[in-house]
């Protein structure tokens, strides 16, 4: 059902940007392996991430387990190969996002 | 910059215009109308739609309009992009599993008894003819659009309004972005975090494409003790049982995403991510455990800061 439309002008940005996290990679790991990466969050459970070669990459779903989570600053940028990727100029501050990709809700 | 907030396909509807353009204030309050006129022909919750009246067409041929078309078309392509995991046939296995009304509607409240789950029935048996518009589903086969229904709708609506100017849809958390903003930006786009949704996850510099999200972290509900979702595995027809929370998937357009974004929660962190891997989409997955998962193709769209020797990539 279609109810009440809320028309904005100029709007500030979206509001909740505090507490991005930014996901971070740990650059030789996932450099020499290049595949899929999934990073071991403070402790070493992660039984199918041996099996399947995996490399650290990533920051922590929750801060708690992020303050277990000492990596070294990355050096150098991944290599993807997303369809045609070109490389932007980023903005010193973090952006505020404009949207905000989540389950359906 | 002009936006546009309502609710429609149960869900929270976003528009952003990227202009002062006067127009984009006139094309922008007709947006609603765009969303109830397919909402009014793609529910499935409806008993007037035509949808329903497409299932209770009972094996005829049914000649259908343009909208029911073009999702139909974007539903037969999910299904098989994803070899029948993302398949519109499995209305019966969702009603099984407890979702037999809107979401508003269920809410935490106890759903119908117990029911067995549905044989979810092969997609190819549906016969389509973009010719003619004609359409024949099977007998005893019912179908569901939700699968790719608001990624249509986003790119949809994205498509109608680019002519004015940049324009991001957010469709219940499912985006449709036309190209860089006013300034040549990208678009920055927030990943939420499905444990902590105050939260946001990641940040995202997207110039042109879809971005969905799937997951179990918000739409569920209990039945008889256990835990439901409304993403069903056709090969069970029962929720999925993954080990995988959300996941979320950057991809040329919407309906892509949201397709990939789904099969991936679907099949699990391992073969998902494989699966992502292999078509080298950009996906993140965020396990229930806490942990996360990226392909390498997802950091080409994280924002970093200029003196951490990484920059934004854009598509």
């Amino acid at each position: 059902m279609t109810n009440q439309p809320n028309l904005k002008r100029n709007p500030s940005a979206s509001k909740g940007a505090t507490g991005i996290k930014l996901l971070i990679m740990a650059g030789s790991l996932a450099a020499t392996i290049g595949g899929w990466g999934i990073l071991a969050l403070g402790q070493a459970r992660d039984t199918w991430v041996a099996a399947q070669q995996i490399a650290p990459v990533s920051q922590p779903a929750s801060p708690a387990l992020q303050q277990n989570l000492q990596l070294p600053s990355p050096t150098t940028a991944p290599q993807g190969i997303a369809p045609a990727p070109r490389q932007v100029t980023a903005p010193v501050q973090a952006p505020r996002p404009v949207g905000r990709t989540r389950s359906s809700r | 910059m002009q936006q546009i907030e309502f609710r429609a396909m149960g869900s929270a509807i976003l528009i952003t215009l990227d202009t002062d353009d006067a127009r984009a204030a006139d094309a922008l309050a007709q947006t609603p109308t765009w969303f109830a006129e397919w909402e009014a022909r793609l529910s499935r919750f409806r008993a007037e739609s035509e949808l329903s009246a497409l299932n209770r067409a009972s094996g005829e041929p049914v000649r259908v309009s343009a909208t029911l078309g073009q999702a139909i078309q974007t539903a037969l392509d999910a299904a098989r992009a994803s070899d029948g995991l993302i398949t519109p046939t499995l209305l019966d296995a969702l009603q099984a599993a407890g979702y037999d009304r809107s979401f508003e509607q269920i809410g935490g409240a106890p759903v119908s008894p117990t029911r067995t789950p549905a044989v979810v029935a092969d997609w190819r048996a549906i016969e389509w003819n973009a010719a003619t518009h004609t359409l024949r589903v099977p007998r005893g086969v019912h179908l569901d659009l939700g699968g790719v229904a608001k990624g249509w709708a986003a790119e949809q609506a994205a498509h109608r309004l680019v002519a004015i100017a940049p324009v991001m849809v957010d469709a219940g958390g499912d985006l449709a972005i036309t190209g860089a903003r006013a300034n040549g930006e990208p678009w920055p786009i927030a990943v939420l975090d499905p444990l902590q949704p105050a939260n946001d996850l990641a940040l995202l510099m997207i110039e042109r494409g879809g971005v969905a999200t799937s997951g179990r972290d918000y739409r569920r509900w209990e039945r008889n003790g256990k835990a439901q979702h409304h993403i069903i595995d056709p090969r069970t027809g029962a929720p999925a049982e993954t080990d995988v929370l959300s996941a979320t998937v950057i991809a040329p357009t919407t309906p892509q995403a949201e397709v990939a974004a789904k099969v991936a929660f679907i099949l699990g962190s391992r073969a998902g991510s494989a699966w992502l891997r292999a078509r080298r989409y950009a996906g993140l997955l965020v396990l229930e455990n806490g942990r996360t998962a990226h392909t390498p193709e997802f950091e080409n769209f994280l924002w970093r800061a200029p003196n951490s020797n990484l920059v934004g990539v854009t598509q």
